[in-house]
């Protein structure tokens, strides 16, 4: 999956303190390696890129997922200024139907 | 630049740029007296707490799970202010099964004597004769050399378990630095893990777990090489309903 911080004139956001991070709850199967509350600065040209993968040797995994896109002040340990929030999205990883389903949950501004 | 909107679109790409930032590490004495302050993290596994821990404070911690771990659960740090010593004799008193000890600038949290899993134990204890980690290195490639070097796939194969690769999830492929290198000649596979995430800008944080289906995992935590310091998202906002 892709995600794009836009601005109200529809404007690809690339730096000026956006960042992103994922939030996972396991429903069924095996715990992935994550990304989970490490900050993703903003990638080169604003576009995020969220990894899903699975191996041969896995069972059925169901994860949600929530996606956290906010935007920080220069200003050393002080809270995001506006995050927003895309889930919870629901990812089936079937190994063995060889297929990683992502349903996409709905986008929220948190504040 | 005051709001923005956010936009999503069903892409399947897998490039990633990355990029170096430094950092440092407390030194052993000043590890145990580092003043921490409200730290509340709530996670499912014991060893994705201790990995939010790590990296958020620059703490570097190995881990080795305890046998009676449950594999998904609730684990939660709610300290208010103190020293990193003090939580961790907090979180040991409270998960009674481990024991915390410094050795070399990491905190190593393991399970109490008596109560390790031996193959775990004796994994650690393994010594390995060469390492040589080169640059754009990532973690799980290093973790799949260590495990299927021969010293530790004799130790697997005589106890009938095998090592497997995390499925994946998230923004970024841990590194362990771009130019991240390191050439041991001769160490356990503790000390070993221990010198990386001592050493590593960007790796601070190992955990070693069996699993009920005779397999195991060797995973590292590490922070994204470019992101910055001095932000984050807070537990509350990420909870927030």
């Amino acid at each position: 999956m892709a995600y794009l911080a836009i601005d109200q004139g529809g404007n690809i956001i690339e730096g000026n303190g956006i960042a992103a991070t994922e939030s996972i709850t396991v429903e069924q199967g095996v715990k992935p390696a994550t990304s989970e509350g490490k900050l993703m600065p903003s990638p080169e040209r604003g576009l995020y890129i969220d990894v899903q993968s699975t191996k041969s040797t896995d069972p059925l995994t169901v994860i949600k997922q929530k996606v956290f896109v906010g935007q920080f002040p220069p200003v050393a340990n002080t809270r995001a200024t506006h995050l927003f929030r895309v889930g919870p999205n629901e990812i089936t990883k079937d190994a063995k139907a060889g297929t990683i389903s992502i349903k996409i949950g709905p986008t929220s501004k948190v504040w | 630049m005051s709001r923005f909107l956010l936009c999503l679109a069903g892409l399947l790409v897998s490039s990633y740029v990355f990029a170096q930032t430094p950092a440092t590490v407390p030194k052993q004495g000043d590890l145990a007296g580092m003043k921490l302050e409200n730290v509340r993290i709530k996670k499912q596994t014991v060893g994705l707490m201790l990995s939010e821990l790590s990296l958020q404070y620059g703490v570097p911690i190995g881990l080795e799970v305890a046998p009676s771990e449950d594999q998904l659960g609730n684990y939660a740090f709610n300290f208010k202010k103190g020293t990193l010593s003090e939580l961790l004799t907090q979180f040991v008193a409270e998960h009674n099964q481990y024991a915390w000890r410094i050795n070399d600038g990491v905190v190593n949290v393991f399970p109490k004597e008596g109560s390790r899993d031996f193959l775990l134990q004796n994994l650690l204890e393994t010594r390995i004769g060469a390492v040589q980690v080169k640059e754009k290195t990532n973690c799980s490639t290093l973790a799949a050399s260590l495990m299927t070097s021969p010293e530790l796939k004799r130790v697997l194969d005589a106890s009938g378990v095998t090592y497997r690769e995390r499925s994946f999830s998230g923004f970024f492929i841990p590194q362990l630095g771009r130019h991240f290198t390191l050439n041991i000649s001769d160490g356990t596979l503790q000390t070993i893990l221990n010198r990386v995430i001592s050493e590593s800008p960007t790796a601070k944080f190992w955990v070693l777990t069996r699993n009920e289906d005779h397999t195991l995992f060797l995973d590292f935590g590490a922070k994204h090489e470019d992101a910055p310091s001095g932000i984050r998202f807070s537990e509350e906002d990420l909870a927030r309903p």
